[in-house]
């Protein structure tokens, strides 16, 4: 891991040094969009990279920070000589605290707070801080992974039967999705029958290969819960047919 | 045969996260710098069963990449997931609608990005 760190402190320069040319543009021609627009691809880079390598203070920093240009870039605010000036601080103080990510450092702890107050000014005359990080940790997605791998087999209310209905989108291939992997992700869930049906299915001279006429009804005993059912369908919750019902369970 | 992973990202680093995480399992990886780059190493590794993409890229961002790979009557059905720091229901939606099979949002631990590449490819 310390050669990932590496990695990423090297890669940190690098993005540093790619911010700091365009801010130095930007000051010449504040109106240049693609330098508004590579100022924040880094940032954006620069906030992956260190929310990936768990750096969170430096990631919030950065999402902030980033918000101003992508509000800039959106036409929403106009790049001023405050905002390119608390950008240039942040861009040293940055720099510094690639290698002091805690802030152990009084000084940098001092001005983290002092830039963060600033770049919250100016986003706040434009209507609020979406703050990065914590959306990441609220994201659906992350949470609803986070429920399968912390609680998903193991509720102490013993197990139920559930009915799942489950109608795919027509066109549920064409996302590079494979209805008989859900499938086969629910049925790992528990004891199961799975009843396939193919009414929907044309004539042979009407048929298209590339739509999906086959709809389930699967039978799940499981001690899951209705979420982490509904978490199989994650990313074909919004045009599938998908219905849950517990029904009473009997051995 | 090892399944073949495609990673596409601009940064160093997340290239070198994901790609370790996925070999660690036994996948073959290729990556790809950009879109564009993504997109020249597709058609020429044939091979690939699943492409991870980020959004925010020069040159071909991740939707247009996306949109490229959905041209090509080969790749018009393979696994696709972006990857992305955007919590935002509209960006993930876009991806969708464009032919993208899911989503990893960043930063993610290794056993998530391990369940999401196998609900997507067995």
């Amino acid at each position: 891991m310390d050669e990932m760190k590496e990695t990423y402190i090297q890669e940190a320069n690098e993005l540093l040094e790619n911010l700091e040319s365009s801010l130095l543009s930007l000051e010449d021609n504040p109106n240049d969009k693609s330098n508004i627009e590579q100022v924040f691809r880094v940032m954006h880079t620069l906030k992956g990279n260190s929310s990936m390598f768990g750096l969170i203070k430096i990631a919030e920093f950065v999402h902030d920070l980033e918000t101003i240009y992508d509000k800039i870039r959106q036409g929403e605010m106009q790049l001023s000589r405050e905002i390119l000036n608390t950008t240039l601080a942040s861009f040293d103080h940055l720099n510094k605290i690639i290698i002091d990510s805690e802030l152990e450092d009084t000084d940098n702890k001092e001005n983290h707070v002092r830039l963060i107050a600033e770049i919250h000014k100016f986003i706040n005359k434009t209507g609020g801080v979406n703050h990065g990080s914590d959306k990441l940790r609220e994201d659906g997605g992350d949470v609803a992974l986070q429920r399968l791998n912390d609680q998903s087999i193991t509720d102490a209310e013993g197990p139920k039967t559930y009915h799942i209905y489950f109608e795919p989108n027509p066109t549920i291939f064409l996302n590079g999705s494979n209805p008989l992997f859900l499938v086969a992700e629910l049925a790992a869930l528990g004891k199961n029958i799975v009843v396939p049906h193919f009414k929907h299915v044309p004539p042979l001279e009407n048929y298209d290969p590339t739509l999906c006429s086959t709809y389930w009804d699967i039978y799940l005993e499981s001690s899951c819960n209705k979420s982490d059912i509904l978490d199989v369908f994650v990313f074909v919750e919004g045009d599938s047919i998908i219905e849950i019902t517990e029904m009473p369970y009997c051995r | 045969m090892a399944k073949t992973i495609l990673i596409v990202d601009d940064s160093e680093s997340i290239r070198a996260v994901v790609g370790i995480a996925l070999r660690s399992e036994g996948y073959e990886v290729i990556v790809g710098e950009d879109g564009q780059h993504g997109l020249e190493l597709l058609i020429a590794n044939e091979q690939v069963n699943l492409i991870i993409s980020d959004l925010n890229m020069p040159r071909l961002d991740g939707i247009g990449f996306l949109k490229e790979v959905r041209k090509l009557e080969k790749f018009k059905y393979l696994p696709f997931l972006i990857l992305t720091t955007e919590s935002q229901e509209t960006k993930k939606m876009e991806a969708k609608n464009s032919g993208a099979t899911g989503w990893i949002i960043k930063p993610f631990v290794k056993e998530k990005l391990i369940a999401v590449v196998k609900k997507v490819m067995h």
